[in-house]
């Protein structure tokens, strides 16, 4: 899961392509397009040597993957050791199939992606495309400018009701409805500027917070959705939950009791596991997740795709959606090999009757792309980000029948 | 003049039986809500409606031995009865069909969901 930061000292970035002259081309294009261009490389051990040296590391590295004294692979490797990790633009002459695999090495390392551009390309284009991009905040990197909460500052939080659930539309492809909405965690600091996941989660883990916090946000989820309902506005709402909390036999009782109090069918709210989550130790797993479908709560494998799941461990568990990750999804009307990919992950969900959600949809091309393949159901930019409290409800009356139309 | 079409929905969740009302109203139905399989049968014996919408897990009576009821205590064999379920496996699916029920409706539903049941029920297409 990730999510978006709109903060100009975000937007600093250094480039590394091996032509000078090129590395400068593109230093100036990008900085046409709102980033402040820091430092432009040619070498790549002069780059990981600025990078071991500074306390602020930029928000995006534009590269290209193959240097003088080293390769983007190795670069791609060293990345994930830097916190914050920026994200990457790869621009390359290799063929596809090797820039798709950097790609995955950044997934798979946890290195923040910003999109990619096959030489030959203009500068401009690449601007283009950055021009929209806003830095992700992976969950577990946390900004070194701004530390992790403290016990006492989270204790803080959410003793005085700090944390937020923002709600990110889910859109139903077929019928071009919105039907439901997951919640992202985000609070308030004094100054009231916004504190992301990537601030939060770690310490609330560390401290025993988490399965408070997590409580917090399906009271909140639930709050939304039964308010929705009774508006005749037919929407679900999905929080994320660690195995490690839904092993908690308390935690499991309280679920069912926070839906019932706001009289809830629990049909309507949806647990996302990650499934790196779900790849630990199997009867553990199915154990906790089996009974989050007893208690009728739906069950999401979020981030699908990202771990090395077996079919026989998929199997074994009782799953009601297929989250995919950002990843397959990201440019993949131009690329026949994703959706090979997510066509087989959409036809194992359509054959096990789950929804196949396609998260991080950016663009109509994608939305149709994913469409073909047999996706369901999308989330992302295209429709809306996560949106603060109070907002969903006047955006969804806006939608006639709750049908989203593209351009609104 | 045209009367408007009648359904029964049958749901102990109030929130659940308000969307469906809402819904049905904006196309145009008329709708009686009651929260239990008895009071169903007890409003099915007074009147006629043209479409039942039953939940199936319900504290007294499921909606499975409601359908059946409708079915053969009754004698309401035409009347198009829709399951409203969770449960959307294929083979739950036939096995909801095979025991009476004329279609389902998964929860959670959408507006379009309802429409598409109402569609049906008005063009002779529901079983």
């Amino acid at each position: 899961m990730t999510d978006t930061a709109n903060d100009p000292a975000r937007r600093r970035c250094w480039v590394l392509v091996r032509d000078p002259a090129r590395a400068a081309e593109l230093g100036l294009a990008i900085a046409s397009a709102t980033w402040q261009v820091e430092r432009v490389f040619s070498s790549m051990l002069a780059l990981q040597q600025d990078l071991r040296a500074t306390a602020a590391p930029p928000a995006l590295l534009l590269m290209s993957l193959t240097f003088d004294d080293g390769d983007g692979l190795q670069l791609i490797r060293s990345l994930a050791l830097v916190t914050p990790c920026p994200a990457i633009f790869i621009v390359s002459r290799q063929q596809r199939a090797v820039i798709k695999s950097a790609l995955m090495l950044a997934a798979v390392c946890g290195v923040p992606v910003a999109g990619s551009a096959e030489e030959p390309v203009s500068a401009a284009e690449v601007a283009s495309r950055l021009q929209g991009f806003q830095p992700l905040v992976a969950w577990l990197t946390a900004a070194a400018n701004e530390p992790a909460l403290s016990r006492a500052e989270l204790r803080l939080l959410l003793d005085r009701g700090g944390l937020q659930a923002w709600m990110q539309p889910q859109l139903r492809i077929k019928t071009r409805e919105i039907v439901g909405f997951e919640a992202l965690m985000r609070a308030r600091d004094n100054d009231g500027g916004l504190i992301m996941p990537d601030r939060l989660l770690p310490g609330l883990a560390k401290h025993g917070l988490l399965e408070e916090a997590t409580l917090r946000m399906l009271q909140q989820t639930v709050a939304f959705v039964a308010e929705s309902l009774k508006l005749g506005l037919a929407v679900s709402g999905s929080i994320n939950a660690s195995l490690r909390s839904l092993s908690d036999w308390g935690f499991c009782q309280t679920l069912p009791e926070v839906v019932s109090r706001a009289g809830l069918d629990p049909s309507w709210i949806t647990i996302e596991i990650t499934e790196t989550d779900a790849m630990s130790d199997l009867a553990h797993v199915v154990e906790n997740t089996a009974r989050i479908r007893m208690l009728g709560f739906n069950l999401a494998i979020d981030d699908f795709g990202m771990a090395y799941s077996s079919l026989s461990q998929l199997s074994s568990m009782p799953f009601s959606e297929l989250k995919l990750d950002r990843v397959f999804v990201h440019e993949i009307d131009r690329d026949p090999r994703m959706q090979a990919i997510v066509r087989g992950c959409a036809t194992l969900g359509r054959l096990l009757d789950l929804r196949v959600v396609a998260e991080g949809v950016e663009s109509m091309q994608e939305l149709d792309a994913v469409a073909q393949v047999g996706c369901t159901h999308v989330q992302g930019y295209l429709v809306s980000g996560a949106m603060a409290p109070g907002k969903p409800l006047p955006w969804l009356a806006t939608l006639p029948d709750l049908v989203w139309t593209p351009g609104r | 003049m045209t009367l408007s079409r009648q359904a029964l929905v049958v749901d102990d969740n109030r929130l659940n039986s308000r969307l469906v009302e809402i819904f049905l109203a904006r196309l145009g139905w008329q709708t009686v809500v009651v929260d239990s399989g008895s009071q169903a049968l007890a409003m099915l014996r007074e009147r006629s409606f043209d479409l039942v919408i039953l939940d199936l897990r319900m504290p007294q009576m499921s909606g499975e031995q409601v359908c059946r009821a409708i079915r053969d205590d009754l004698g309401l064999t035409s009347l198009p009865v829709v399951a409203y379920t969770a449960h959307s496996m294929p083979e739950e699916r036939g096995r909801m069909l095979a025991n009476g029920f004329s279609g389902l409706l998964i929860k959670p539903i959408s507006f379009a969901d309802v429409r598409n049941i109402c569609a049906e029920v008005i063009s002779g297409h529901l079983p």
